[in-house]
């Protein structure tokens, strides 16, 4: 109870009060006795005075009448009996009121008389002219009503004080209870802001005092807080209504706070159950990518990056990444934005198998065309032998120089089979390999086909350029491009066809870029080249899925950039128009 | 009492022709002033002759005044008057129609002159008259004892503190009159005392005139006295006021 304003106010007020009031009578009291005490001496001394000098003349000739009229009529304070005796002590005159008799008074030696309870003061004085003894004044005094005018005087100073206090109190309750009415008003009122949206009349508003300034300031407060309410109800809608899973963690890993996308995406038709720290629900993924996200951001602000999940054995969630670190009253957290792409990925696959596929018919027509001719051999010098051997001029070094040639030619069969053998495989393990050496191997696949078709193809590049990646994807990449601008140049069928390959390397990173001269790409197709499906080829030759592979290779297996341009190419003096694609790869896709 | 002396001041200092009345004060002179101006103004009223009340703080200033001369008529009492007629020739003219009879008092029931001897005598004052002058006279002529000389003689100021000295046995005897004898208050001093003996009668306080005031004046003024009505009378516990003379004071003469 003490702790409250109303209650400490009160007893403020009023310790303060007693207090003062206590040094103020105390001080008063002290005062009054002593300023009393000082006034009734000299009350007593002068009445004393004064009753000597009344006396003197009367005395003197015996003037009784006077002296009884002193003694009888003089209204002095405080004077109980008066007694006035000759030089002789015969009682001239006496009013006198005790009930002791008078005679004893006269053998008293005390200066005060005590009866009942009672005290009276006693003077016994002398009336003297110059040295001549004229009698005797006795002055019997009462000061007991005095004194107990004092005692009722401090009596009835006692009891103000109380009712001072009681006064005092009241008012201080009174005070209180209006000051602190309008606090916890205030108060009750700044508890409800911000609760169940609803918008709270402050009252006070119209008091010109410090509750009328805190009124304001707390309606001013509302009026913040509501329109941060609103902006907050409308992040969590948007939060909620994204399509991306949305979490935030601290620096422990414990889950703070998540978007219904996090358990649409995490729990719908998945059934995963969530654990609250992040740690563990991660770890069901792929733990070298864990890791790899934990050290890239004790260093780096932010993650970008693909992460499996496996909920089940036969069911995993692939899921694109995207973690920001920040700081949220100096403690470190991280927001953790995902979206589900597993079923991208598996379109992907399929893209990729489609592209294959097509890539692969494109490669057996190439091997049936590399195939002619040594086949042709075969068949030339089986049949030759066999004349020979029917006109009988098949001699032995004849037979024996022809069968060189047909194990050559079969030789040759047999490693086509195999440079397009290890081409299509599927592996995808990350290494070291020379670029030349495989972009090689596109013109050796293409080259005949190139060469049939009279397309001008040359290439530059630099020797020992080494890269990390996964050079059959990169190959499939380079072989899309040839393939596309040998499609287009063919069915331009231009007399003058060209190829342009140049491939130029800086520090960390290798510039390819691939130009022909098949007229380019109109404006309008510019931006969908690399969508899915789109072609402008015939339906019976283009399935639109070569470029689309083409840029999720470089851009998402190697983390390069492709960009396609129309831009003229000079050949032979002449200058020529057709489409540039430009290809940047980094030297090593694990720094990129 | 300021406002009246401030007036008697300014009444007398305006009327140059006025006669001044001089009156003894065996009372204040405040309660003097509350009734003989009532009486001068009647006096200015039926004479026509602005008469003014005065009076003196105490006897002694009194007697002064008066026998040098300057009061035009006084009220005085008889020894005065003839202390004042032989020094200033002031005449009697009116006086109350009563006479004075002196007392004296004792606790004692037997009157016995021949106790007198050593014994106490209280008297208010050495010239009242009945109280002490008449009381003594009549000792001396009658028992032949002059207590002035053969007795203690205490003057106590007022008649009222003869008859409490007595009482309370200050004194043996007390010389008064009858008047203050009988106002003296009934308590257990009065009951104490008694009066053991009173003197002849005696003529009272004259309305005497100075030798300057006309003949024609004087008469108007003894008439309008005369004439006075009860009511003015009253207030001086007089009955009546009838004519005398100098001559019927001579007896006190011999008081002396």
């Amino acid at each position: 109870m003490l702790k409250s304003f109303k209650y400490k106010f009160i007893l403020s007020f009023v310790t303060v009060e007693i207090f003062f009031i206590l040094c103020i009578v105390s001080v008063n009291f002290i005062t009054i006795n002593t300023s009393s005490k000082k006034l009734i001496d000299s009350q007593l001394n002068s009445t004393s005075v004064l009753l000597q000098e009344l006396v003197k003349a009367p005395i003197s000739v015996y003037d009784l009448a006077t002296l009884d009229n002193i003694v009888m009529k003089s209204k002095l304070d405080y004077v109980n009996s008066i007694a006035i005796l000759d030089n002789q002590k015969r009682v001239l005159s006496k009013n006198y009121n005790l009930s002791i008799p008078f005679e004893k008074i006269l053998s008293y030696e005390d200066d005060f008389i005590q009866i009942e309870g009672q005290r009276f003061e006693l003077k016994f004085k002398e009336v003297n002219v110059d040295d001549l003894n004229l009698g005797y004044l006795i002055i019997i005094f009462d000061l007991n009503e005095f004194k107990s005018n004092i005692v009722q005087n401090e009596q009835n100073t006692f009891y103000l004080i109380l009712l001072e206090i009681l006064v005092s109190t009241i008012i201080a309750y009174f005070i209180g209870s209006k000051l602190t009415s309008m606090l916890t008003n205030i108060s009750d009122v700044a508890s409800k802001i911000g609760l169940k949206n609803t918008h709270i009349d402050i009252p006070y508003k119209e008091e010109e005092n410090e509750i009328g300034q805190l009124a304001h300031a707390l309606d001013t407060m509302q009026k913040d807080i509501e329109n941060s309410a609103q902006e907050l109800l409308e992040t969590k809608n948007i939060f909620d209504n994204m399509n991306e899973g949305m979490l935030v963690i601290n620096k422990d890993g414990m889950i703070e706070l998540t978007n219904s996308a996090f358990f649409k995406i995490l729990s719908y038709e998945k059934n995963i159950k969530v654990d609250n720290n992040i740690e563990q629900f991660l770890q069901h993924g792929n733990r070298r990518e864990y890791e790899k996200i934990v050290r890239t951001l004790i260093k780096a602000n932010s993650y970008n990056g693909e992460f499996l999940l496996e909920i089940t054995y036969d069911i995993q969630l692939f899921l694109l990444l995207n973690i920001t670190k920040y700081y949220s009253s100096n403690n470190v957290k991280y927001v953790i934005i995902f979206s589900d792409v597993t079923k991208t990925k598996e379109k992907d696959k399929l893209l990729e198998i489609q592209s294959r596929m097509a890539v692969m018919g494109e490669m057996l027509g190439n091997i049936a065309h590399q195939w002619r001719q040594p086949l042709s051999s075969i068949s030339y010098l089986a049949s030759g032998m066999r004349l020979q051997d029917e006109i009988g001029v098949l001699d032995k070094e004849s037979m024996y120089k022809n069968c060189d040639d047909i194990v050559a030619a079969t030789k040759f069969l047999s490693n086509t089979i195999e440079d397009f053998r290890s081409f299509f495989r599927t592996d995808k393990n990350l290494e070291t390999f020379d670029l030349k050496e495989t972009l090689d191997k596109a013109l050796y696949i293409l080259g005949p086909i190139l060469k049939n078709s009279n397309i001008d193809y040359e290439m530059s590049i630099e020797d020992n350029i080494k890269m990390k990646g996964y050079p059959n994807e990169l190959l499939q990449a380079f072989l899309n491009i040839i393939n596309n601008a040998k499609d287009v140049l063919l069915e331009k069928n231009s007399l003058v066809k060209i190829i342009r390959v140049k491939i130029e390397k800086d520090e960390d990173k290798v510039e390819i870029s691939i130009h022909d001269n098949g007229g380019g790409v109109s404006g309008k197709n510019l931006k969908k080249i690399f969508e899915p499906y789109f072609t402008t080829k015939h339906q019976s030759q283009g399935t639109g899925i070569g470029l689309y592979m083409t840029h999720t290779i470089i851009t998402k297996h190697f983390k390069g950039n492709i960009e396609v341009k129309n831009m003229s190419i000079n050949f032979l003096n002449e200058e020529y128009f057709g489409a540039k694609f430009i290809i940047t790869l980094p030297l090593d896709i694990e720094q990129a | 009492m300021k406002k009246i002396l401030l007036v008697l001041l300014l009444t007398s200092s305006i009327f140059a022709n006025e006669l001044v009345l001089g009156v003894v004060p065996q009372q204040s002179p405040l309660k003097l002033a509350k009734k003989w101006i009532k009486i001068t103004d009647y006096l200015s009223k039926k004479t026509g002759q602005k008469i003014v009340f005065k009076t003196e703080n105490s006897i002694p200033a009194f007697q002064k005044k008066l026998y040098a001369g300057k009061y035009d008529l006084g009220y005085m009492n008889p020894y005065h008057f003839v202390v004042a007629n032989k020094s200033q020739n002031y005449e009697a003219k009116i006086r109350a129609n009563k006479l004075i009879k002196g007392i004296i008092v004792s606790k004692e029931d037997n009157f016995d002159p021949k106790n007198f001897a050593g014994k106490t005598f209280l008297f208010p004052a050495p010239k009242a008259f009945a109280a002490t002058l008449v009381t003594k006279y009549e000792i001396k002529q009658k028992f032949g004892f002059d207590v002035d000389k053969d007795a203690k003689v205490m003057y106590v100021n007022s008649h009222d503190s003869v008859y409490k000295g007595v009482s309370r046995d200050i004194g043996d005897f007390g010389g008064g009159i009858v008047r203050t004898y009988n106002n003296f208050e009934k308590n257990k001093d009065k009951s104490n005392i008694k009066i053991v003996y009173t003197t002849s009668g005696y003529p009272s306080h004259p309305i005497a005139f100075h030798p300057r005031v006309s003949k024609e004046i004087a008469d108007k003024i003894t008439q309008a006295f005369l004439d006075m009505p009860d009511d003015l009378k009253k207030l001086l516990s007089i009955k009546k006021f009838i004519k005398t003379d100098t001559q019927e004071y001579d007896v006190i003469k011999t008081f002396q």
